[in-house]
């Protein structure tokens, strides 16, 4: 009798009264995309520093003009890097 | 013998890892292995009241780690099922009376004597939680379907994976009338939100209440719901593949009929 019970109110229920669990499901994702998003500022220097190793391999850059940062979205985050290059370092 | 260190821990407090871990050890000493229930919760002990065993400490976790008694001094038998030990948290020490490195030591010596040990984790993330898992070989996370222990499990499995644990998910008072009614996040709804595997699931059960009240967990009687799928999960973790009841399913003809009308009725209504 329960479950017919359900179908009625479910029948009855507005198009606009989303299921309780669906309201839980999106609010959960959106404060996990934030949650998952903190870094420790250890990493962020540790990422700092072996970026610029990289990228020297193969240009020549000033370390001190690297900017780097985590912009978050409501929805996504990204990880923004800027570092001007000086010139194409030669295959030795 | 060569046994297997579990941590049952949650993040968020109240979600039933005392609970969980009292009635995973019933079932796996009911099944034949040798089990101890190490209680991490060190200031505020708990396993020993819901095992009823509250009576018979005699020595606990920190006086094995400060010396002042031998492991088998503090280990309490069980005297439902003779498998079944608990090593007991100290009520007046804090948690850091304990370093990481003395629990995974003292975990190396349950090893020797049992198959199992489930180590009952503190909740939060500071010291407690770093002694809990720092013996264990395998992460059990208990989350109840609802946002604030969820997020919290979620940050919880962040760590565990920085710490290169596995991690399996066990989803504790789910209440299948909620769900069927669209009020509570099923199991498909939490997975796809914590992409972890799925332990088991146990369903909302006045019994747990009962059984607690009487220090006498659910797992030792059959009666229960709840001790059913215990004894599921117990048969998962020694290997067994046994399925997983889906507790979202709208199994009568009754009630698909009634979905299949209210969601045509829904669209047309928007």
């Amino acid at each position: 009798m329960n479950a017919f019970a359900d179908i009625i109110r479910k029948w009855f229920k507005s198009s606009d009264e989303a299921d309780s669990k669906n309201v839980a499901k999106d609010r959960l994702r959106l404060v996990l995309v934030h949650d998952r998003s903190m870094l420790p500022p250890e990493t962020l220097d540790a990422l700092r520093a072996e970026l610029v190793e990289v990228v020297s391999r193969y240009f020549e850059v000033d370390r001190a003009t690297l900017s780097m940062d985590v912009q978050r979205t409501r929805e996504s985050w990204a990880l923004m890097v800027n570092l001007p290059l000086r010139r194409v370092r030669s295959a030795s | 013998m060569d046994g297997r260190a579990i941590v049952i821990t949650s993040g968020k407090g109240g979600v039933g890892k005392t609970t969980v871990t009292a009635n995973l050890g019933s079932v796996l000493a009911q099944s034949g292995c040798k089990v101890c229930l190490m209680d991490a919760d060190i200031g505020l002990r708990n396993l020993d009241v819901v095992l009823g065993l509250e009576n018979r400490i005699v020595y606990h976790l920190v006086d094995v780690i400060a010396g002042r008694c031998r492991l088998k001094q503090a280990l309490i038998r069980d005297k439902r099922n003779e498998n079944l030990y608990l090593l007991p948290a100290s009520q007046s020490d804090d948690k850091n009376s304990v370093e990481p490195e003395q629990m995974r030591q003292l975990c190396q010596d349950l090893k020797k004597e049992h198959d199992y040990i489930l180590i009952d984790c503190p909740a939060g993330i500071e010291q407690g939680f770093r002694n809990a898992i720092a013996g264990a070989n395998h992460a059990v996370i208990v989350t109840t379907p609802e946002v604030s222990a969820i997020r919290d499990a979620d940050r919880i499995i962040g760590l565990l994976h920085a710490q290169q644990l596995d991690t399996q998910l066990i989803i504790n008072r789910l209440n299948p009338e909620l769900v069927r009614r669209g009020d509570m996040l099923d199991q498909q709804d939490v997975i796809d939100i914590l992409a972890i595997e799925l332990l088991g699931i146990v369903p909302e059960d006045q019994g747990i209440v009962i059984s607690t009240n009487k220090g006498n967990p659910a797992a030792f009687s059959e009666e229960y719901e709840a001790s059913q799928a215990f004894w599921r999960i117990g048969r998962r973790i020694r290997g067994e593949i046994v399925p997983i009841p889906n507790y979202s399913d709208n199994g009568n003809l009754w009630s698909r009929i009634g979905k299949k009308l209210s969601d045509t009725f829904r669209r047309r209504a928007s």
